[in-house]
């Protein structure tokens, strides 16, 4: 993160580390997350987590430290903490997250986690707002997850290969776990074995597993590309960045990136399926374009984290929509530069150029979150949309539709088409 | 105790009801920062620094982002922008060697960008235990940009809960930049925010004002622009928008100073949330117009609604069996408006439980007002269950209305709002969603909320 990023929250911005840590953490089958702060970080955190998965608001607790414990230390406030995850639940493991403020304490966790005599490993982490936003939260949940791996290092066994490790997935995206899915089942279809997904859904003795695997994969650089980096210089183990897979060309020029380093046994399969879900596509826009005309829009806007938007904005444009106007708000900072826009614009760098997109919109679609709608509805501005990133308030989340991968070429050119379609609708009503 | 293990993990089930939360408010629950940003929130003009990481400014965000989603959700064309907020992003390093200098950057950042009348800092936990002396900041920022730059240095949950925020934000405005001077006559300031002006609660206490020629100009802190805030003590009549007196004593506490401040007459002891206390208000109202009269055929007026209403949902909630279930403390609800409605749609209330998460003191206040309430209704046999066993008459219910909710448990739940409805509307509202979940077949997502 740079230091001068005085990000707004008028346009995109993320959550913070505690609540990223808490999504790996949970995603951790087993696991118990005391927050070692305020009872508001905890809830917003917890909440965050809770959106997908219904069971976090029984395995997050909070230690709701004092004022003065910022200065004497949460000792008492954590022991009280713990022995209520000790009388009340009989987790597996217990992560004890410090939030901003109790993290420039200094106390003695592991030390404090002790005289507590629990029946599980307790493991600590400082992750508050301090350490940045969800990304970097996420990345020090995974780099202490990687600390105990090392403590657990095996040498490395014949597993099926080719096999990988799947790093930067979480089930709290958008359709993240359908995500996690299509992922999965598109690389086991090609002939990968899946080796662990940490923070995507992995057990921790799987995850204790991540150095048997021949690549690790990165999806999101910003989550996992550091811990990859940790994983080639401690077990040797090499890593390709590869980002999210969105369209169908995109999916296979994906898969042809990883092919290249790691070849894949049965590609072919994967081949027959993207063409003929690429038929059917083409076939049905011909079929909708004879009656509404091309599915043109004057602006697209898309809004989202690097890894989503700069894979979506080369889809969106080269497999589905066509436009005269392609801007992309990256919500963090990244060299990458989508071909596919006009106009890019990164919040915290280009406050006052995304101020503009936002004031001189004279319609369009919109590709982001309920934050870029909420400020078009104020600004009176028209425009369809469609969610690929949260917060999301006005879309609910009930199939089983991922936005990455084949089948989630198919949903979104959907989604796009169908958002054109009632919009024409509206227009006449 | 038995273990009960789900697909995710294991903890031990002692029996009782859990309510959806694990935790309990024993202590700061909230922050001071969002209060802040929500007491100029939608001030045209004004601009919001927090002195804190990033994050701090997400929350706010996502805060603001539900509660116009909610708006909309209720059919209202919300039509204002919210000002800029920027975080200034306090990282670690920062910890070490003092933020000021970042705070200073932002300050010139949003100077440049959003050209701000009014500058608002607020400052977190962070910025508290770091020490940054962010008063003096506000000061040297005021003396190079010749704006005002107000400062609210609580540290977050550090300094107290939202409303702490929220009320040193309007007290720094009136302080600065109200005086008295001549009213206009039937100009009506509304003060708090329950969800702004197109909340239900703003919009039902025009409506009711409207009777009396009443006309509502600004709704202070949050929805007037910086450049009408020297405007706002023309106003010949203040009214709080509180509930029951019991939850916001800041806001009761700001009114009452602001009625000796700038002379403004104001409604104070008594808020329309719940029908007799609407009943009461609207004789308030009446009084401050001296037309008693009037006062009275309103109250009428909208009884009349309130009975016709009734009558057409009678059929469906006549004796049916509802239960009350409170883990609210008296700071956030009063019992006996949801016991009135209980009545008024002739169900019989089986009972009346508290769940474990209410504090000791908490408890007894909540009993003493179940009590009074019996008393005054002469139902002095309705039970009163405080030791957990609700399994019976929960099994019996045709409903419970509830603080919280209890997942997985399948009576109908209709979730009191935490934000009060307000007069007959509101209670209207109330009873058309009882009404609606009676009628409901199934389960579908458990809880009902108006």
């Amino acid at each position: 993160m740079r230091d001068n990023d005085f990000k707004t929250s008028c346009h995109h911005m993320s959550t913070c580390a505690l609540t990223g840590a808490s999504a790996f953490f949970d995603a951790i089958p087993g696991s118990f997350m005391l927050i070692n702060g305020p009872l508001w970080c905890y809830f917003y955190a917890m909440k965050y987590v809770e959106d997908y998965d219904a069971s976090a608001l029984r395995r997050f607790h909070c230690t709701q430290p004092e004022g003065n414990a910022l200065v004497y230390g949460t000792e008492k406030d954590l022991l009280a903490g713990l022995d209520f995850v000790k009388a009340n639940f009989t987790p597996e493991r217990i992560f004890i997250l410090n939030n901003c403020s109790v993290s420039l304490v200094g106390d003695d966790i592991a030390g404090i986690a002790a005289r507590a005599e629990l029946p599980c490993p307790v493991y600590a982490a400082d992750c508050g707002g301090i350490a940045g936003d969800f990304a970097e939260g996420y990345e020090i949940a995974l780099l202490r997850t990687i600390a105990e791996v090392k403590k657990n290092a095996k040498d490395k066994s014949d597993l099926a290969s080719p096999s990988v490790n799947l790093l930067g997935l979480s089930p709290t995206y958008f359709r993240g776990e359908e995500d996690i899915k299509e992922i999965r089942r598109i690389l086991e279809t090609a002939g990968y074995h899946i080796n662990a997904i940490p923070g995507g859904g992995s057990a921790w003795d799987e995850i204790m597993e991540l150095p048997q695997a021949d690549l690790n994969l990165v999806l999101r650089d910003e989550l996992a590309l550091k811990a990859a980096k940790e994983l080639e210089s401690e077990f040797g183990t090499p890593y390709l960045s590869a980002g999210m897979p969105y369209g169908i060309q995109g999916t296979l020029a994906w898969l042809e990136k990883i092919n290249t380093v790691l070849p894949a046994t049965n590609l072919k399969t994967v081949r027959q399926e993207a063409e003929t879900v690429n038929a059917r596509l083409q076939f049905r826009s011909s079929n909708m374009q004879s009656l509404w005309g091309p599915l043109w829009f004057d602006n697209i806007l898309i809004a989202a984290p690097p890894s989503e938007a700069a894979g979506i904005a080369e889809a969106v444009r080269g497999e589905w929509a066509d436009t005269g106007n392609l801007v992309i708000h990256f919500t963090e900072d990244t060299p990458l530069r989508p071909k596919a826009a006009n106009k890019i614009c990164v919040t915290g760098k280009d406050d006052a150029a995304m101020k503009e997109t936002f004031e001189n919109w004279t319609g369009g679609l919109v590709i982001g979150s309920s934050l870029e709608t909420s400020r078009f509805v104020r600004l009176k501005k028209p425009f369809v949309n469609c969610n690929i990133v949260l917060p999301s308030y006005h879309e609910i989340i009930a199939t089983d539709s991922p936005l990455c991968g084949i089948r989630g070429a198919s949903y979104l050119f959907e989604r796009i088409w169908n958002a054109k379609l009632n919009s024409c609708m509206e227009e006449v009503k | 105790m038995e273990k009960v293990t789900t697909s995710k993990h294991t903890h031990k089930h002692n029996n009782k009801l859990a309510t959806k939360w694990l935790f309990t408010k024993n202590r700061s629950c909230s922050c001071t920062m969002p209060g802040v940003w929500r007491a100029v929130s939608f001030c045209d003009g004004c601009a919001v620094i927090f002195h804190s990481p990033l994050g701090c400014a997400h929350v706010a965000m996502l805060m603001d982002l539900g509660a116009q989603y909610r708006i909309i959700g209720d059919h209202q064309n919300e039509n204002l922008d919210a000002v800029p907020l920027i975080a200034s992003n306090l990282q670690e390093k920062d910890t070490i060697f003092g933020g000021v200098e970042k705070l200073r950057g932002c300050i010139n950042h949003v100077m440049k960008t959003w050209q701000p009348k009014c500058l608002i800092i607020a400052t977190s936990c962070v910025a508290g235990v770091i020490g940054d002396d962010v008063e003096q900041e506000a000061e040297d920022a005021e003396a190079e940009y010749h704006i005002p730059v107000l400062c609210v240095p609580y540290g977050g949950f550090l300094g107290g809960e939202y409303s702490d925020g929220y009320f040193q934000t309007v007290r720094l405005i009136m302080d600065r930049f109200i005086q008295p001077q001549p009213k206009v006559p039937n100009r009506v300031l509304l003060f708090g925010d329950q969800m702004g002006p197109c909340g239900q609660y703003a919009r039902e206490v025009k409506r009711l004002l409207s009777y009396f020629d009443l006309e509502v100009k600004w709704q202070f802190p949050g929805y007037v622009p910086f450049e009408e805030w020297s405007e706002l003590s023309t106003a010949s009549l203040l009214i709080p928008l509180n509930y029951a007196g019991q939850t916001q004593g800041g806001l009761e506490k700001t009114a009452a100073s602001w009625a000796e401040q700038f002379g403004t007459p104001s409604i104070r002891d008594v808020y329309p949330v719940g029908w007799h206390n609407t009943c009461a208000w609207l004789r308030k109202i009446a009084e401050f117009v001296k037309d008693e009269v009037k006062g009275e055929a309103v109250i009428r007026q909208e009884e009349e609604r309130l009975k016709g209403y009734v009558k057409s949902i009678l059929p469906v909630t006549q004796n049916k069996k509802a239960v009350l279930g409170i883990g609210r403390g008296p700071r956030w609800y009063n019992p006996a408006e949801t016991l009135n409605t209980i009545q008024r749609m002739q169900m019989n209330l089986s009972a009346v439980i508290l769940y474990d998460k209410l504090m000791d003191e908490e408890r007894d206040a909540v009993i003493a007002a179940v009590e009074d309430w019996k008393k005054a209704a002469q139902f002095p046999d309705i039970p009163l269950i405080t030791n957990g066993d609700y399994t019976d008459c929960l099994e019996q219910a045709d409903v419970l209305l509830t603080t919280d909710e209890l997942p997985g448990n399948p009576v109908k739940q209709f979730f009191i709002p935490m934000v009060p409805l307000a007069g007959t509307d509101g209670e209207l509202i109330v009873m058309r969603t009882i009404y609606r979940l009676l009628c409901r077949y199934g389960n579908k997502g458990g809880i009902a909320y108006a």
